[in-house]
């Protein structure tokens, strides 16, 4: 991520988002790369700096956390300041005692509506734990369950979110609308992250899933881009044009993450297994690690659904003619894992792919001269 | 520069021990004095020098001289002289300046304000491209080294003395001085040669106009000199010399599409390039740089690129240095930078600070020992830094030339040659002796017939200094 150190970096947007007073309820909320996990951080340091030092910073999974924890260095956040929802609720309920070791068998949403219910339960019960904590700061709010959002409210005294409608995968509830209606909103317009080619496919297929453009405030100044559409006979072809563009992009970004997702577990096994019996092995981050303190390992792989959040100046989509098996959220989470990408986005496929994803390649691809009528019908004379 | 000279006088030896004296130095005859002109224009023996105070001192009687003048060829004796008889307050340049008539009189033309112009950021790209070859490092390291790592280069140096004089002429004598810093007190060897690098930071100065560096880069003219000319006159576009290389032309031409199209057009030219003969070396090293700095340009990020090359082409990185701060200058002129401000390493800017700090001569120095006096302690010593406390651990500054400054490790209680029995390290110093006060008495003739005394060392080029 490319972390803010210095106020000269902001736009007039974050900087409105910065000077918020410490105390008060927020929502942030604006298109990828717009920077709201970093002023979500910076709002931190800033509390803890202002004698609030009881806050914490939450986030959905695994590897969004471990990339945020690893961003948090380059402030003052300590690193259990930045927490997972589900463990920080967890850890609250076994501080006092309530059970949460029976829901191993349900569904992860299952489980996530019943711990927060037990939270709220437990506030019912401990009214002292009501407002116990400074602030908590709440990243990819858009994902929270209807639950998760009430006991934000009800355990801290102040409450910051930060999210995207957009980008939203994981829950039906409108949580934005939730938290919209008790906190102040503030927009961020532009985003920085995200090259224009890369936005003109996330558009296409944006548009396909009813979604805003993120063209039109795209204020990209980084790299050249370009986005590449590989069709390849088998997968073995796709994994290795993969492997060979890797390579280079390694010397031509050095030190910078780069990114591989599939649609399924199984595609991103699949292009793991490859790539472990390549040279780039060493370069390979271990499984849900979004970085190493060996600073050669540089490419994280991971299913579609697990790079929310995350950011890469290279990204991969390999095996994409499997993304049709995600069924109705896929086009949300095509246009999730394309906005991941900086500067360079390639899409692998046996050529069947579905006809949204169609449409963002003919965005990217220079307008063809229109045909002339006589070159569609065969010549005279030929069989 | 000095704006006005309050107070001076001529000292002989025997009165030395006045101006060391805690309280008023009653023997000595001091004057108010107006400025450069009468200082220079007073004439002494060997056995004088003139002690120049920037204070009154009747005002502040423990006050040390801030500047003592030596007549031309006998600041090495100075040197010698009090390091002996003055050892209680040695090393005295680190609070005192010894300066020859000539050094003083080109203080006067100094700099008020160090400045590179033209040459600021590729300066600074340089020093790093420098510390890039010499360490093999990574490019990353450059963010976190400290300012020392860079200013203990010869190329800092070099550009130190284009910055903060108008028409700096002893470019031999820099270069021998920094070679011979680095012997005196032992540090390691860097793989890039004292003569290669001279010659390359030699080029770029020239190329900017301000000063004469001929005698350094052996030539007059050269495609290379030519083609750095034509780059700063243009901003960093691609010189006519290179685009008359084929291979370069191709890859040049491929260097403005995504990075990954860049790097593979690199490989390409490095697979493609022909092998040169060593007059080209220079320009094939250039070309390399150059290309390389043309995948991000204004910033260094992609030394690894030349590592595979780089004892074919071990002046790439210093040229690729030199190439990212044209383009980091011309980026900021035009405010295009891709993150709105400098993308150089950030201790881009504290080698600038160094590089234009400014020069008040008449204050004691920012070093811990000035060559001449290291010269000296050195003819004693295996390593001449041995026993000289210093203004922070483990690392000594050292004053090449009034100004003009240099760092070197000083934590190694050894030179190189450190498996030399202590045995053999007081031959080495008793022949070093000798040969010094043979030096010393070859001068001394020659003087007598008339003739200017030379140096105690030969100089590293021959001396072919004239006119563009």
């Amino acid at each position: 991520m490319s972390w803010w150190l210095d106020i000269a970096d902001l736009d007039p947007d974050q900087k409105r988002a910065i000077g918020l007073p410490a105390k008060g309820n927020y929502l942030l909320v604006g298109p990828p790369g717009s920077g709201k996990t970093n002023l979500l951080l910076i709002r931190a340091e800033y509390l803890i700096r202002s004698d609030m030092p009881n806050v914490f910073v939450l986030m959905f999974n695994e590897a969004l956390h471990d990339f945020v924890v690893r961003g948090g260095v380059h402030y003052d956040v300590p690193r259990n300041k930045i927490r997972k929802m589900l463990s920080w609720e967890i850890v609250l309920l076994r501080e006092n005692a309530v059970e949460v070791d029976d829901l191993d068998d349900v569904s992860l949403v299952e489980k996530r509506r019943t711990i927060a219910k037990r939270v709220l339960a437990l506030i019912e019960s401990k009214p002292a734990l009501e407002g116990h904590v400074d602030c908590l700061l709440i990243d990819e709010a858009q994902d929270c369950l209807a639950e998760e959002v009430e006991v934000f409210f009800k355990c801290a005294k102040n409450v910051c979110f930060a999210g995207d409608s957009k980008q939203r995968i994981f829950s039906a509830d409108d949580a934005l609308g939730l938290v919209g209606a008790k906190a102040k909103k503030i927009e961020l317009k532009t985003h920085y992250r995200i090259s224009h080619e890369i936005c003109r496919a996330a558009d296409a297929v944006g548009a396909a899933a009813g979604l805003e453009s993120v063209g039109q405030n795209c204020n990209y100044k980084g790299p050249a881009s370009a986005v590449h559409f590989f069709q390849c006979s088998s997968d073995q072809g796709q994994m290795e044009a993969m492997e060979k563009t890797l390579k280079i992009q390694l010397a031509a970004y050095p030190g910078e993450l780069l990114g591989v997702a599939a649609p399924r577990k199984v595609d991103r096994d699949a292009i793991r297994g490859f790539l472990e019996s390549t040279s780039l092995v060493n370069n390979l981050l271990p499984h849900r690690e979004s970085g190493s303190d060996e600073a050669e390992r540089l490419i994280y792989i991971s299913h579609l659904q697990d790079i929310k959040g995350l950011e890469f100046r290279a990204m991969h989509l390999g095996l994409m003619q499997h993304l049709s098996r995600l069924g109705e959220n896929q086009k949300r989470i095509a246009y999730t894992a394309i906005t991941r990408a900086k500067t360079t986005l390639s899409i692998y496929s046996d050529g069947n792919i579905p006809g949204y994803l169609e449409k963002a390649r003919v965005a990217v691809e220079p307008p063809k001269s229109k045909p002339d009528l006589a070159d569609l019908f065969p010549k005279k004379g030929k069989k | 520069m000095i704006e006005s000279v309050p107070y001076s006088a001529v000292v002989e030896r025997a009165d030395f021990g006045d101006l060391l004296a805690v309280g008023r130095p009653s023997q000595l005859r001091l004057r108010p004095v107006t400025g450069y002109a009468e200082i220079a224009s007073r004439r002494l023996r060997p056995t004088e020098v003139i002690a120049v105070w920037s204070k009154d001192i009747f005002e502040a009687p423990s006050h040390l001289p801030e500047m003592l003048v030596c007549e031309d060829g006998s600041a090495s004796d100075w040197a010698a002289w009090i390091t002996t008889y003055a050892a209680k307050i040695r090393p005295f340049t680190a609070y005192v300046r010894l300066l020859t008539r000539s050094e003083f009189e080109a203080t006067a033309s100094a700099r008020k304000e160090p400045s590179l112009g033209h040459l600021t950021w590729p300066g600074v790209g340089t020093v790093m491209g420098e510390v890039l070859a010499s360490s093999k490092i990574s490019d990353v390291a450059l963010e976190s080294l400290p300012a020392s790592s860079f200013m203990s280069t010869l190329s800092f140096a070099m550009f130190r003395a284009a910055a903060l004089y108008p028409e700096f002429r002893d470019w031999n004598q820099l270069v021998e001085s920094w070679d011979s810093v680095r012997r005196m007190t032992g540090q390691r060897s860097r793989p890039l040669d004292v003569g290669t690098v001279a010659r390359v930071v030699a080029i770029i100065i020239d190329a900017a106009g301000s000063h004469n560096t001929y005698e350094l880069s052996k030539s007059q003219e050269t495609p290379l000199r030519s083609a750095c000319r034509e780059m700063l006159r243009t901003g960093g576009r691609p010189p006519s010399v290179f685009m008359a290389f084929q291979a370069f032309e191709v890859a040049e031409a491929q260097m403005h599409g995504p990075r990954e199209q860049r790097v593979m057009a690199f490989v390409e030219f490095v697979r493609s390039v022909p092998a040169v003969s060593s007059q080209e070396e220079d320009l094939r090293a250039a070309m390399l740089g150059y290309l390389v700095s043309r995948i991000a340009p204004g910033s260094i990020q992609h030394a690894q690129l030349l590592e595979p090359i780089a004892a074919a082409a071990p002046t790439a990185s210093m040229w690729y240095g030199f190439f990212a701060g044209l383009a980091a200058d011309s980026r900021l002129d035009l405010s295009r930078s891709e993150s709105g401000g400098l993308e150089l390493p950030t201790s881009a800017r504290r080698i600038l600070r160094e590089l234009h700090r400014r020069e008040d001569f008449l204050s004691p120095p920012n070093c811990d020992i000035s060559f001449s006096e290291l010269v000296a302690i050195g003819r004693t010593r295996h390593n001449a830094l041995d026993g000289i406390p210093t203004g922070t651990s483990g690392g000594a500054i050292v004053e090449l030339a009034p100004g003009i400054y240099s760092t070197v490790n000083s934590s190694k209680s050894a030179p190189d040659e450190a498996d030399f029995s202590r045995k053999d390290a007081e031959v080495v110093s008793e022949i070093r002796s000798a040969l010094e006060r043979l030096t010393v008495a070859v001068g001394a003739l020659v003087e007598e017939k008339g003739g200017r005394r030379n140096g105690p060392q030969r100089p590293l080029f021959p001396s072919k200094r004239s006119k563009r």
